[in-house]
């Protein structure tokens, strides 16, 4: 009596659908008919929209002081109301107490993970399975000039129209003898998941990136960096995952440059990218927040609201649900900020005050290879049974 | 006639009959396109449905309309405990409940029931599912032993990552967790990992020892069970990692 192989197909896809990606990879090994199934990228693809529509999550990077006295790298996964979480096993083995370890972005189930350094990691935390990425193909010009290279910009999205998961670094220059602020000049390499090296690209880097706390956002298609131009502004530096292009978006005109004292941050909010603006020190902090209307448009920045004063808040993390903000405390612990009722609350999670980085999640059974994609060049003919 | 007192008949593949207000009948998607493209005063023939499982659906939709037209006084938390034990029946009766949802276009029963499948295989190794829903492992053993060294995780005891905020630590916390594949045990109170122990060694304690980092590093580090310490922010993060040998 084999009640759950009497269902029609369709029926226990509708609850295989339903299970999380890590359950699913134990699903595989139940029998044939259910690894077939599984491992279909058509089911894969309908298992990833399924999670996108009911089951985003945020995915947090924090450091933890273990009772040796040491940092160590933990991720979780916070659900709901922020009130449960769930702690990842992901294997960063030796960069487990990396304490540059940065979370880059997510597409479609798999993080991107780096100490800016040497180190780039693809992973899919639900699978299990992980990449390290090869080395750098820019050259380094030691030998020429006194040069000093360094990677300041990594991002991380997905090519719609190559269907292909990519990486890109950008890489500054400095002379070392001029000890000037900004770079001498930039270049940047990409890396398309499925091939196995670098590639460098033959684009002029209009600004240098910069550093400024919760910054680098994947939107549109597009990566986004803090960054200066030739001529001091500060501006948003965005690579287009889709035309390997590199574009300048302007932050809006009203913004005091140059006040080291005031920090931006850029996050997602509404389908819109929103820059947050508040002082970087003080118990009291009031958050402005900007939201670029029209993408890449200067005059649609528009001042949508202020947040606060709140205290005992240190920066602003992520957006969830869009009535809701994820903040990080001053003493190393996550608060919500509900933009309806304005209420703030505090979550039971724990970290070394300042090591907090957050994504949005959907677990999927993507692989970090890349091959599974639904449209294949073999399967362009739509509706082949090949369940 | 008001139409709230309207009622349908529905006949079951067992040709049973059933007299229901209309307002319940068309919670069916199916139910609905029948009664307002047909005859309204004929029988509708549901023949792929039996009369028990029918009853049971139509009891269903009874509770959910009268909770959203407030004709009863039940709360969304009291609603849930009622689906909740709505679905705790055997397995033959489950699936064809899952089977008769999606013939009569019930989604919200047909999500229901589907969910309550999928948290009977959630966190059970394969071979708990084959015995839990009597699946026969089809795997040669060669391939089996290939698919286990490709995914190893997968097959190990109760896979998962299990993280509890408890308010004070329990004897019997060790009971309710969920363990997955390295062998740690640690406990996080504030931003401090402060204890960490192999699984092996706690197997069967129930005070759990918890080594606190000295506030002067000439100090030997303190031992002390969880229950006497303070955490001072109240309470306590267990973080679950453990693997059991098979």
């Amino acid at each position: 009596m084999e009640v759950i192989g009497d269902l029609p197909r369709e029926l226990f896809l509708e609850i295989l659908l339903r299970l999380p990606a890590e359950s699913l990879m134990r699903c595989k090994y139940v029998c044939k008919y259910w690894h077939s199934l599984i491992t279909n990228p058509k089911f894969i693809q309908l298992h990833l929209n399924y999670n996108y529509n009911n089951n985003v999550c945020v995915l947090l990077k924090r450091c933890l002081v273990t009772c040796l006295g040491q940092k160590e790298n933990l991720l979780s996964l916070v659900c709901g109301n922020g009130f449960s979480f769930e702690n990842l096993d992901v294997d960063l083995s030796l960069y487990r107490k990396e304490p540059c370890l940065q979370l880059l972005g997510h597409c479609d189930g798999i993080i991107c993970l780096s100490n800016y350094r040497d180190y780039i990691l693809l992973c899919n935390p639900a699978t299990r399975e992980s990449m390290v990425l090869p080395e750098s193909c820019l050259p380094c010009y030691p030998w020429i000039r006194n040069l000093i290279s360094q990677t300041t910009g990594l991002g991380f999205g997905y090519d719609a129209k190559s269907h292909c998961f990519k990486v890109v670094r950008i890489v500054s220059y400095w002379e070392e003898l001029r000890g000037s602020n900004l770079p001498h000049f930039s270049r940047a390499e990409v890396y398309s998941m499925g091939t196995d090296s670098w590639k460098e690209i033959n684009v002029t880097v209009p600004a240098h990136v910069r550093y400024s706390p919760c910054f680098e956002t994947y939107f549109n298609g597009a990566f986004h960096w803090y960054a200066m131009d030739d001529n001091g502004n500060e501006v948003i530096l965005s690579f287009n995952m889709g035309n390997e292009e590199f574009q300048v978006i302007p932050m809006p005109s009203f913004i005091s440059m140059h006040d080291h004292s005031i920090c931006r941050s850029l996050l997602v909010w509404n389908d819109c990218i929103a820059l947050v603006i508040y002082p970087e020190r003080g118990i009291e902090k009031s958050f402005e927040i900007f939201v670029m209307k029209e993408y890449g448009v200067k005059e649609s920045w528009t001042n949508v609201l202020t947040i606060g004063p709140l205290t005992r808040v240190e920066r602003p993390l992520v957006f969830r649900k869009n009535d809701e903000i994820l903040m990080e405390g001053s003493h190393g612990q996550m608060m919500s900020y509900n933009l309806r009722n304005k209420e703030v609350k505090d979550l039971p999670i724990y970290g070394v005050p300042k090591s907090f980085s957050t994504l949005v999640y959907v677990n999927s059974l993507v692989s970090v290879k890349g091959g599974n994609q639904m449209l294949d060049q073999r399967d362009n003919t739509g509706e082949s049974d090949e369940w | 006639m008001g139409s709230t007192s309207t009622k349908i008949k529905l006949r079951t593949s067992d040709q049973k009959v059933f007299e229901v207000e209309k307002a319940v009948a068309v919670q069916s998607q199916t139910i609905k396109y029948i009664y307002e493209n047909g005859c309204p005063d004929s029988v509708i023939h549901v023949h792929s449905v039996s009369g028990d499982i029918l009853s049971k659906i139509l009891d269903y939709c009874k509770k959910h309309v009268n909770s959203a037209a407030g004709k009863e006084d039940i709360s969304p938390e009291e609603l849930y405990e009622w689906d909740a034990n709505f679905v705790k029946v055997d397995q033959n009766t489950l699936f064809d409940l899952i089977l008769a949802a999606n013939c009569l276009k019930i989604e919200s029963l047909l999500d229901l029931t589907c969910q309550t499948v999928a948290n009977m295989i959630k966190g059970k190794r394969p071979e708990e599912i084959r015995t839990t829903f009597n699946i026969k492992n089809d795997y040669t053993i060669e391939a089996e032993e290939a698919v286990r060294r490709e995914n190893k995780w997968a097959f190990d005891m109760l896979g998962g990552v299990g993280t509890m905020v408890i308010e004070e630590l329990a004897d019997d916390t060790m009971s309710k967790c969920v363990t997955n594949t390295k062998s740690r045990v640690c406990v996080i109170a504030a931003n401090q990992i402060v204890m960490m122990r192999s699984i092996s060694k706690l197997a069967n304690k129930k005070s759990i020892d918890v080594y606190k980092q000295p506030q002067n590093p000439t100090t030997p580090r303190i031992k002390e069970s969880v229950k006497q310490r303070n955490v001072g922010t109240g309470f306590i993060e267990l973080f679950f990692h453990f693997k059991c040998k098979m």
